[in-house]
């Protein structure tokens, strides 16, 4: 591989970005530009002066067949059958979407010019970092084949262009790595409240998962004004900002939950009837004082109120979900005083003993109630426990995808004890 | 360079969901399979950088799927981690013995978990399979051009 030969550096202070680019154009440069201010850096590949890609640290385009789908362009189906053709690899998606004709090649090339202005545009605006250019005598490959080498006229205009829009918009208080997602609570008409098709766009890109910068890219709209939007849906209450930190903590205490109830599940061996349904009452159990312990700390309603007292948690808990476990005992009466709640967790350990009390028959019946309240109850518990915390954002959907798994796991096993009573009482 | 690729062989279709989640959030990408055959078969598909396996697996269990895995001159040095749930020495040697790289008991922790694979993704063996993957699917791509 050729090593490269550094034939300039200095301070952005000395000679800025824009200074830098016209320079290296006229000379008809080809290698890497790279330049650093704090702790951004972007390295700019210019092959005969013209410029053929940029690489942002720590960014990567979105994936535009799901930015796609959410704009409503492609159904999930289209998108799905997408994504295969593209090996489930983002940086395929463009060429992908060319070749299935969703998209034209010159639209690609406007997301691909526009994944190079809009970072050249903050850098323009550099004061202080540094720059070095390497020269490759090797050239470089543009990102794709529809790719065409860019004027570096063309994209300083355009990024000074947008450079001032921003800054004729004033100072931007969202960060570019801001997340919003969609609220749960809204049950307004959107359509009634008058959003240009600007902030249309960016309430359908609020998925939770896509930042401030990202969605500038897929809109190809300035960052300035998708914070515009952004600002103007926080106040309408449509969208909130995601604590990716909260988030991530709220991921992993869910994902540790739900990977020790299936431990906990797959520990069966080959028991009797009422082996196999005292393990599901276990497992089930055990899940659902997780599922109510997680709550505790990643509730709407207790969240960011620093410590609260015991009573006011367990209060909260049983009011949200007492009265649904009531109603649900309505329909399996044996199970009443049974399983219950009791200081914000759910009391169900008499299940176990149901044997020094009932026998044959009679216990089977108990247990089989016992396994289809808990399952119907653990069931409302989640979908209830997601939707508050999570509301309708891209980690909600990633956990009930998790949850079915799981479900579909204590189902398989519920199904040889649904059949042999299907056969006892045939 | 395109994403690692992480084959995650279990007969859960939850722990392959777990598993999933937590390491695309590392920018990994994974492929998973349910049974001892299909993993074989995903071996030779999507070339991955690193196999994590469950012990109890049907049609061909963890011990003999890593054991055909290794036999190949190509696979001698992917990393394979047994991932299961049975967590006595004896079983732990009988991994070692198979020819595992490493491994962890369930249920496990899933920072640690992403911490061992990343381990794994970051030598430099693993950094020279991805880039003879990259001129494979390049290969490819050319072909299809």
């Amino acid at each position: 591989m050729e090593q490269p030969v550094r034939i300039l550096d200095g301070d952005l202070e000395t000679l800025g970005l824009q200074a830098t680019l016209k320079m290296l154009s006229l000379g008809g440069k080809s290698g890497i530009l790279r330049v650093s201010s704090g702790t951004e850096t972007l390295q700019i590949a210019l092959k005969d002066g013209h410029i053929v890609a940029l690489d942002e640290s720590g960014v990567t385009p979105p994936d535009m067949i799901e930015v796609f789908r959410l704009l409503m362009h492609l159904t999930r189906q289209e998108a799905t059958a997408l994504k295969q053709r593209a090996n489930r690899d983002p940086g395929n998606s463009l060429r992908v979407m060319v070749e299935n004709q969703v998209i034209s090649p010159d639209i690609a090339q406007r997301y691909l010019e526009f994944a190079i202005i809009q970072p050249v545009s903050r850098a323009v605006r550099w004061e202080r970092g540094r720059f070095e250019f390497n020269h490759y005598a090797v050239p470089i490959q543009p990102p794709g084949a529809f790719m065409r080498p860019l004027s570096v006229d063309h994209i300083l205009l355009e990024a000074l262009r947008i450079a001032d829009e921003s800054a004729y918009a004033g100072p931007i208080r969202l960060s570019r790595h801001a997340v919003a997602r969609w609220m749960p609570q809204f049950s307004g008409n959107v359509r009634q409240l008058g959003l240009s098709q600007e902030e249309v766009n960016v309430l359908c890109l609020a998925n939770g998962q896509f930042t401030l910068s990202t969605m500038s890219y897929a809109l190809l709209l300035p960052e300035s004004s998708v914070a515009a939007a952004m600002e103007k849906l926080l106040q309408l209450h449509l969208i909130e900002l995601v604590d990716e930190h909260f988030e991530g903590e709220l991921e992993q205490n869910l994902i540790g939950l739900l990977n020790r109830s299936q431990y906990q599940l797959a520990q069966k061996g080959r028991p009797s009837p009422d082996q196999r349904m005292l393990t599901l009452v276990r497992t089930m159990g055990t899940c659902i004082n997780g599922l109510l312990a997680h709550h505790r700390t990643f509730a709407r309603a207790l969240r960011g109120r620093g410590q609260l007292p015991e009573i006011e948690i367990n209060h909260y808990l049983e009011q949200r979900f007492a009265p649904v476990l009531a109603e649900m005992q309505r329909q399996c009466p044996r199970m009443d005083e049974i399983v219950r709640f009791e200081h914000g967790t759910l009391v169900y350990h008499e299940v176990e003993i149901l044997d020094r009390v009932v026998r044959g028959q009679e216990l089977l019946g108990c247990f089989q109630d016992a396994v289809w309240l808990l399952y119907t109850f653990m069931c409302h518990l989640f979908s209830t426990v997601i939707e508050d915390e999570t509301g309708t954002s891209r980690l909600g959907w990633q956990l009930d995808e998790l949850w079915k798994s799981f479900l579909h796991e204590i189902e398989e096993e519920m199904r040889p004890i649904q059949a042999a009573n299907a056969a006892i009482h045939a | 360079m395109s994403e690692p690729v992480v084959l995650v062989v279990d007969d859960s279709p939850t722990v392959r969901k777990i598993v999933q989640l937590t390491l695309q959030r590392e920018r990994i990408r994974v492929v998973t399979a349910g049974d001892g055959l299909t993993a074989l078969a995903a071996v030779a598909d999507e070339q991955p950088d690193l196999v994590l396996l469950d012990i109890m697996l049907p049609r061909m269990d963890g011990y003999n799927i890593c054991q055909v895995i290794r036999k190949n001159m190509a696979y001698r040095d992917l990393p394979i981690i047994m991932l299961s749930g049975k967590d006595g020495l004896f079983d732990k040697m009988r991994g070692k013995l198979a020819g595992s790289t490493e491994y962890m008991t369930k249920p496990f922790d899933s920072v640690e978990l992403a911490q061992t694979v990343k381990r794994y993704l970051e030598s430099p063996a693993a950094r020279e399979r991805a880039a003879r993957r990259e001129m494979r699917m390049q290969g490819r791509l050319r072909r299809q051009m």
